[in-house]
């Protein structure tokens, strides 16, 4: 596992050095199967950026869809215009990668500016880079893929949990209305990141079993992925 | 046995077991492994969408979507110095009130036929002076400057100053003689002006608190801000990137559709001449023919008027 090199406002090596040891000590005590330590750290890191490029390349097509329609132009006919083949378009509309020359051949045979293309939110790219890593994370820890892919509301949920110390400190106190509060202050938050109310009940069973499959590919994956890119 | 992170997800969890028994034991300890596990990971988890992540994820800024409001750790040195310096502060600020009000009482102010005599406060027999004096101006028989008969100075033969001090402290500032009634009149006096003193502390004290609250939330102000600048610098770099490589490929995309569209025209307007080159020859081809059939034609009948012309 690649040292996770938390960089503190002021300086101060704080916490680091707690954090990376329990790490370790895990992947010592449970090694991985097949892969080392570096290439885990770097698979990670890929999983990571590979998420973004995907949900852009899904937005391209959609896009490039709407615009054969409105021109009413077919697929064959929008790849002899460019010179490519018509199943490379038929991708591209699948939400295959464009390459930026064809994309910019495009452009030119819709008569369409860079600023029309359509680019998902940054923070809809980063949740969904952190979704492909986690899930990446938690195949690697359990080795087995996880019976249900992590989905948002998932996520925001562990977000609000991890990053507060409300909820560690209802368990060390072992006190349930403590625990209570805490569920309805996460489903509270949750509200407001997704901006409508969850799809389904955030309770505290719900929020164990959550923490129970998913918590420890979060502490691994926070600890892999944004600290290393902070110093690089 | 399970690792130090398997107990710590089994305790998040809400865990029964072995594991979670030793995580909630180790909580008790604030700076034990478990506490700043957990603080580190608060920190990293409240840090993954934080602005580096997204430059780091190289994405281009966009519309940008709800970011829950999680306000930054206060800063540290903030957090180290104000409880260090607190107790200190506190013990001169009373130090500094108390040796005022003792400065600024009547009773201490120096007569001025007595010079230098009055500034001290002399104890009775035993005690020791509150202020120096020096001893070639002192004399046995000088009066108090408040009406306290002076007492006689310490021989070698009496107990040390701090012993003394330490036994008959309560009967250091007992009035004697006459004036009785004025003394206690003075120490009323001073009793009160020692509560007004104590109340203009805690005065200053609370302001000093009320500043010291302000300047933790400028600090704090300034420390989300520099991150905010941070970030903004970051993105205003990637979106000057951005553009440049933008209209790089924008003028390649152009030469290159330029270039093609030229290509493509000489290749039309070659064809365009040839076809023009061969129209003219198939014309010029007709021309002639058209010309021999024409001569032929005018050629044929004169031979046969000719013929049957009478002679």
């Amino acid at each position: 596992m690649k040292a996770a090199t938390l960089t503190d406002a002021e300086g101060c090596p704080t916490y680091k050095h707690v954090y990376e040891k329990i790490i370790r000590e895990h992947f010592a005590a449970s090694p991985l199967d097949d892969v080392e330590d570096e290439s885990f750290a770097r698979e990670v890191a890929k999983r990571f950026r590979k998420a973004p490029l995907t949900l852009c390349s899904r937005s391209i097509g959609k896009w490039i869809n709407r615009k054969l329609r409105e021109a009413k132009w077919t697929q064959q006919g929008l790849a002899d215009r460019i010179g490519v083949d018509r199943s490379a378009v038929a991708y591209w509309i699948r939400g295959g990668n464009i390459t930026l020359d064809n994309l910019a051949q495009v452009l030119i045979e819709f008569k369409s500016q860079w600023s029309e293309l359509p680019i998902p939110a940054r923070q809809e790219m980063a949740i969904a880079a952190y979704l492909a890593a986690l899930t990446f994370v938690r195949e690697r820890l359990a080795g087995a893929p996880p019976g249900k892919p992590l989905d948002r509301v998932s996520f925001w949920c562990l977000y609000h949990l991890l990053s507060e110390r409300f909820w560690a400190e209802a368990l060390r106190l072992s006190v349930p209305d403590l625990l209570s509060t805490e569920a309805q202050r996460v489903a509270q938050a949750v509200e407001a990141s997704l901006g409508q109310r969850p799809p389904t009940a955030v309770s505290v069973a719900s929020l164990q079993r959550l923490t129970a499959e998913w918590a420890g590919a979060w502490l691994v994956c926070i600890g892999s992925i944004p600290c290393a890119w902070a110093t690089q | 046995m399970s690792t130090q992170l398997q107990a710590m997800v089994e305790f998040l969890s809400g865990g029964e077991g072995a594991g979670s028994y030793r995580i909630r034991s180790e909580l008790a300890d604030p700076e034990g492994d478990a506490a700043r596990f957990l603080a580190a990971a608060r920190r990293l988890s409240r840090d993954v969408l934080a602005p580096h992540v997204f430059k780091g994820l190289g994405l281009p800024p966009s519309a940008r979507g709800r970011v829950p409001d999680v306000p930054p750790p206060l800063a540290r040195a903030a957090q180290r110095r104000f409880p260090h310096i607190l107790p200190w502060l506190i013990t001169a600020l009373s130090t500094g009130a108390v040796l005022w009000l003792l400065l600024t009482c009547p009773c201490h102010h120096p007569k001025p036929d007595g010079p230098g005599q009055a500034a001290a406060l002399v104890p009775p027999a035993g005690g020791e002076a509150l202020l120096p004096i020096p001893s070639a101006e002192r004399k046995p028989s000088d009066p108090a400057p408040s009406g306290i008969t002076a007492p006689s100075l310490p021989s070698k033969d009496d107990p040390p100053a701090r012993a003394v001090i330490a036994a008959d402290k309560p009967k250091a500032f007992l009035p004697r003689g006459d004036d009785d009634v004025g003394l206690l009149k003075q120490i009323a006096d001073l009793k009160s002006r020692l509560e007004a003193g104590e109340a203009e502390a805690a005065a200053i004290r609370g302001q000093r608190t009320d500043l010291l609250t302000k300047m933790r939330g400028i600090e704090v102000e300034n420390d989300r801000l520099g991150r905010q600048t941070a970030g903004l610098r970051q993105e205003a770099a990637g979106l000057e990137a951005q553009i440049e490589q933008l209209g790089k490929n924008r003028a390649k995309a152009i030469e290159t559709a330029v270039t093609n569209q030229t290509a493509l025209l000489q290749e039309n307007l070659g064809k365009a001449r040839e076809e023009l080159r061969t129209e003219r020859a198939g014309r010029e081809q007709l021309q002639k023919q058209f010309d021999e059939q024409i001569r032929a034609l005018s050629v044929e009948p004169r031979a046969k008027q000719k013929e049957q012309r009478p002679r």
